[in-house]
């Protein structure tokens, strides 16, 4: 094939399939991969290759594994009657590492966003839907983001967990801890005035 | 290079690379227009959570090119002025109105009239306004600024509409007196109605509504809507 692209060129513009890095960047990967290290060239193709077969997404919760049921779901000690709901795996890890949540999840993928045409099929609200028909779940939490995508997102969670009677809870969001109430900004301080929480003595 | 200023809102907003946002911005005088906000995304002090729709801001972009270059924003309005919070269904609605106007409204094209109307629609949304009527007055007034005016108090033929009278939407925009029950056709009243801004009965609502949805259509190309299907459990 003569008229085929030489591999270089096709590294590069392959390359510039993840996030954020341009021609440039893509440019500066090939050489380096290339002239400085081949061997972790290689690792990386044959690892990207294993991970795009073999990553799934978990059949109960949507997070990403490798088995048809991610660790957390296959774990007989976690709490069925406390489903929190998050927008991407990161979220998840974030909540597992940083608090003492027992019970199980369910990753979006996303959150409604209609100007990207993400609509309620698109973030596996229907899963999510045959998942509360079961009737194991009794809390939900809905750890969407603070934006309004994550807001349209959690009322139309806890409209459907309503269906089915059960409790919806949203995770608090105001001050950061550490951070000053001057620095906030005036809605993240409305939220955290309305979300005021009673101190029991 | 010469800054432009304007009080303006984001229709939308995403990603772009790791720390910046690609917004589509509608402005009072002028118009809709796509800018990236450099660092917003990481920026901290409220920066990404100033930069969501339904807020105005006044802001400050250059660039000469299809793309400009946001260089200022800050929520526009004195404190006192009542923040435009739009929640549950209201917020679905938001979604809405934005869609519409960036599946309609051309780019770059200035309409001072639609931005007053826009605003207007959002205080009613964010208030306890009446959602439907809210909604087919925007959708009627949009259609109107981009030069569909629907008459909805004269029929094609030039005859006044009649409470009594049944009529058809052909064209997208003429009214035409047809039979009692036939397929799609609405009632003078409902029309007549909904030029006055209310509805005459409960039947009005859907009539409208279907009405409306037919002649967006029209001009949507076949396009659907996305944000409809948020309304699905509400129904
Ligand atoms: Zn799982």
């Amino acid at each position: 094939m003569a008229d085929q692209k030489p591999l270089l060129r096709q590294l590069i513009e392959a390359l510039r399939v993840l996030p954020s890095v341009g021609p440039k960047s893509a440019q500066r990967m090939a050489y380096h991969l290339l002239e400085r290290n081949r061997e972790g060239g290689r690792v990386l193709a044959s690892l990207m290759l294993r991970a795009m077969d073999d990553i799934q997404h978990c059949e109960r919760c949507r997070d990403l594994c490798e088995t048809p049921l991610c660790k957390l779901c296959a774990n007989p000690q976690r709490d069925d009657s406390r489903l929190c709901i998050v927008e991407m795996p990161v979220d998840l890890q974030m909540i597992e590492q940083s608090t003492a949540y027992r019970g199980r999840y369910f990753v979006l993928g996303g959150r409604l966003s209609p100007l990207d045409g993400i609509g309620p099929a698109e973030i596996g609200l229907d899963k999510l839907k045959r998942i509360l028909a079961v009737g194991e779940v009794e809390e939900l939490i809905l750890a969407t983001n603070p934006t309004v995508e994550g807001e349209a997102t959690a009322h139309y969670i806890s409209d459907m967990a309503n269906g089915f009677a059960i409790e919806v809870s949203r995770i608090a969001h105001g001050v950061p801890l550490g951070g000053e109430l001057e620095f906030v900004d005036s809605g993240t301080l409305a939220h955290a005035f309305a979300d005021r929480k009673k101190i029991t003595p | 290079m010469p800054i432009a200023s304007d009080v303006a809102y984001l229709l939308h907003r995403r990603a772009h690379g790791n720390t910046s946002l690609l917004v589509d911005i509608f402005s009072l005088n002028h118009g809709r227009f796509p800018a990236i906000a450099k660092g917003a995304r990481a920026a901290k002090r409220g920066a990404s959570g100033l930069l969501q729709p339904f807020s105005p801001l006044h802001m400050d972009w250059s660039g000469n090119g299809e793309v400009k270059t946001l260089r200022r924003f800050e929520r526009a309005g004195d404190t006192t002025s009542r923040r435009i919070a739009l929640e549950g269904v209201r917020l679905y609605c938001g979604f809405y109105i934005n869609e519409l106007l960036t599946c309609l409204l051309p780019r770059d094209d200035a309409h001072a009239g639609l931005f007053g109307f826009y605003q207007q629609t959002l205080v009613a949304l964010s208030g306890n306004d009446d959602i439907e009527l809210a909604l087919r007055r925007f959708e009627l007034g949009l259609l109107d600024q981009l030069g569909h005016r629907v008459n909805l108090e004269t029929s094609l033929d030039g005859e006044p509409l009649v409470d009594a009278g049944h009529y058809l939407f052909t064209s997208g925009a003429g009214a035409l007196a047809c039979k009692a029950g036939t397929a799609g056709a609405c009632r003078g009243c409902t029309l007549l109605s909904l030029a006055r801004g209310e509805f005459a009965d409960a039947e009005a609502r859907g009539e409208a509504k279907h009405l409306l949805r037919r002649i967006l259509g029209y001009h949507l190309d076949g396009r659907s809507l996305k944000s409809r299907e948020l309304f699905r459990l509400t129904r």
